[in-house]
């Protein structure tokens, strides 16, 4: 994992843990050309701070090579095929291909020639865009892939970088200008794109046992839904069925989750959405299952922010401390009696989570890890 | 709340019920397999003909093309083609294979943006910047509620978006998929095509940007039978290739002792670098070649449309050619990676 606040996802998490904040200055763009000038950026670009091409797919790569080493993977042993989840692809690299005449390819707006080159795939790699909920749809279909056989591991990722475009589009729509992102917050103001990047390596049990692999943890199921409602606007049956789809794959009932790791957002219309649809399945219990909101200190990671936000939860549950939602003081009354970990890390066992992610056209995946026995 | 069973013990076939093309200048399906080749330039697009003018302001070139091939997909296979007539809602999902469909919107607010500042951009531009713009609006118009995927990965996004529609249904994701391969001509993807093309072919500057989109529905075969549908191929397994030996994705996907495919739809040929690939290809069938069927020479290059107008081209063959078994085979042209899935005909006496 590669996000704002750390280049591993040992750093990523201990830093969530802490609260640490990866909110900056604006660097990638022209301030003069905004009113918003707060992002979640990767302050990888040197010293003179020039934008570069292919800064998505360079993270791709090292995201993929730390699951690779630490799962032990070696090519030419397993049939191995990779899904990658990303909402902005390159369209960076578009941008600056179209705007400053930089060189692109129109192959290069995915990342499997460079993965590739990176890490010899024998079996197909597939790039989805789906929205914000990218890498999570990705993480379901790689289950999909196993289950039927097709392949023995699959390797999952998420990355984006923020694209000029998006995030002047935002700047345009986001009328209260905010500085930072709080989700469930009642003073939030809105949202602020991130950059970031999450791999996961994913094989059957009985593939895992026979080459000796430690497992980190148990994908249990990854639920799907589309709300076929609005392009842009969140819709509560949408969320609460791509739950009850992750729940039901999972075999479940909604007492299990210890841990929910919530979209959040930070925008009007997400948060109260999403804190309905969390009511809605998990009734009275809600107030029993921890809640937290990553986005507070990484911004928004678009496609990535799914698989970021697994990778979170696995190592909730290895460590036993939820990261807190940073700058939460105020429940909107949507999320009235919530528990919402704030302030500090919250200690104790997490067996269960749960991993909500949600994207523009109404595109849903909630995925639900386990500890693995 | 609909809770889907327990995973079958045994995994669905997978059929094709439906199909429909949108390019413009091609009136009629049977164009895209006759042989003829129609003149596709300057020929006009009306959406609205098609679908009404209503909800169609905002939307961009390729998620039109999309939505009135689906239209006509939906139509041939007997569906509603209203979202609150759809059938069985919550189990119909789409899959849409494009790489270029927003690419207009991107540069052009990017130059807003440097030009007049982020203040004069267009909320109404930010539907279309997100690259799924299509196969959500799909799914709002036609009422498809179940998995929605976009695949944006390259040439092989055709054939990736029906093997993965396939695995959806076998996953019991859906019981069925508007499967739709969408690639527009523009200024913006004429120049990046041309300067991509320029790597590997001085003649780039000859290359015919295809425009247009391929439907079809894909179903369980049971529920397909349940509800009388038409029947026009069955999807059978998928091979894809980090290389461009287009033999060895074609044995993949046939797998070494079965026959060999009697039809071939290949990759895009001349003036790109896979015709030498589709010879080596050819190889494989030694003294008794398949039928092959080129469908860039009607189309242009289509990209990631690609593989989703080749298994319409299958369907129309293989209801000539009953018990026949045809192969498409996309890639090989513009990135490392091909794809191929075989689609088998149906013996309908």
């Amino acid at each position: 994992m590669i996000t704002s606040v750390g280049v591993t996802p040992g750093d990523c998490f201990d830093a969530f843990c802490q609260g640490v904040t990866g909110n900056k200055p604006l660097q990638a763009f022209d301030q003069k050309l905004f009113n918003i000038t707060r992002t979640y950026e990767i302050a990888d670009r040197g010293a003179e701070q020039a934008d570069v091409t292919g800064r998505a797919t360079k993270w791709l790569c090292e995201v993929v090579n730390q699951a690779v080493k630490e799962a032990g993977l070696v090519p030419g042993e397993s049939r191995i095929a990779a899904l990658i989840g990303t909402g902005l692809r390159e369209l960076r690299s578009l941008e600056l291909w179209w705007a400053n005449g930089l060189p692109f390819n129109v192959s290069e707006l995915h990342s499997a020639n460079a993965l590739q080159r990176t890490f010899h795939i024998p079996g197909p790699i597939i790039t989805l865009s789906n929205a914000c909920a990218a890498s999570s749809f990705a993480l379901g279909l790689a289950d999909d892939l196993l289950w039927l056989g097709e392949a023995d591991v699959v390797i999952v990722a998420g990355s984006d970088s923020i694209s000029e475009s998006m995030f002047g589009i935002g700047d345009r729509a986001s009328m209260l200008r905010p500085e930072r992102v709080q989700p469930f917050e009642r003073e939030r103001r809105g949202a602020l794109l991130g950059e970031g990047a999450a791999a996961v390596v994913l094989e059957s049990s009985e593939h895992a046992s026979r080459r000796k692999a430690l497992p980190r943890a148990l994908l249990h199921g990854v639920g799907m839904s589309c709300d076929a409602f609005h392009e842009t606007a969140p819709h509560q049956a949408g969320m609460v069925r791509a739950m009850m789809d992750a729940l039901s794959r999972a075999g479940m009932s909604p007492d299990y989750i210890d841990l929910l790791m919530a979209h959040g957002t930070g925008t009007a219309l997400n948060d109260q959405v999403e804190a309905r649809a969390i009511r809605e399945v998990f009734g009275t219990r809600v107030g029993r299952v921890l809640i937290s909101g990553l986005k507070s200190m990484i911004g928004h990671t678009s496609g990535a922010s799914g698989l970021v936000a697994t990778v979170a939860a696995i190592e909730c549950i290895s460590q036993g401390r939820v990261p807190p939602t940073i700058g939460f003081t105020t429940p909107i009354d949507e999320a009235e009696g919530f528990d919402i970990v704030a302030g500090e890390a919250r200690i104790g066992p997490i067996e269960t989570a749960q991993v909500n992610a949600f994207g523009f056209g109404g595109v849903n995946a909630v995925a639900i890890l386990g500890r693995s026995t | 709340m609909p809770y889907l069973e327990g995973l079958p013990d045994k995994v669905p076939r997978i059929v094709i019920t439906g199909l429909g093309i949108e390019v413009p200048g091609i009136n009629d399906l049977a164009q895209l397999t006759d042989g003829s080749v129609p003149n596709l330039a300057d020929a006009d697009f009306n959406p609205a003909e098609k679908l009404g003018r209503q909800g169609l302001r905002y939307k961009d070139r390729a998620t039109k093309l999309a939505l009135c091939s689906a239209q006509s997909a939906l139509q041939d296979a007997s569906l509603p083609i209203s979202a609150g007539e759809q059938f069985s809602s919550e189990t119909f999902g789409v899959v849409v294979s494009s790489n270029l469909g927003n690419l207009d919107t991107v540069c052009k607010v990017v130059d807003v943006v440097h030009n007049e500042g982020a203040d004069n951009t267009s909320p109404l531009d930010m539907p279309n910047l997100s690259s799924n713009v299509i196969a959500s609006s799909l799914a709002i118009r036609f009422g498809c509620k179940a998995i929605n995927l976009m695949v944006c990965n390259g040439e092989t996004s055709g054939i990736d978006a029906l093997y993965l529609a396939a695995n959806a249904i076998r996953s019991q994701r859906a019981t069925r998929i508007l499967v739709v391969g969408v690639e527009p001509s523009n200024e913006v993807v004429k120049k990046i095509m041309k300067a991509s093309a320029s790597n590997w072919s001085s003649r780039g500057a000859l290359l015919h940007i295809g425009d247009g989109s391929a439907a079809v529905v894909l179903e369980d075969a049971e529920s397909a039978a349940e509800r009388g549908a038409f029947v026009y191929a069955e999807m059978a397994s998928y091979s894809y290739r980090a290389s461009n030996h287009l033999s060895q994705t074609i044995l993949g996907a046939n797998g070494g002792s079965d026959g060999l495919p009697e039809l071939w739809l290949t990759p895009s040929s001349p003036p790109g670098p896979s015709s030498e690939a589709v010879s080596e290809g050819l190889e494989l069938w030694k003294d008794t070649p398949p039928t092959c069927l080129d469908l860039t020479g009607v189309l242009g290059e289509t990209y990631g449309a690609l593989g989703v107008f080749q298994c319409v081209g299958a369907c129309l063959w293989l209801r000539r050619h009953a018990n026949a078994k045809a192969i498409a085979t996309s890639g090989a042209c513009w990135g490392e990676g091909t794809a191929s899935i075989i689609i088998r005909g149906i013996d309908h006496s």
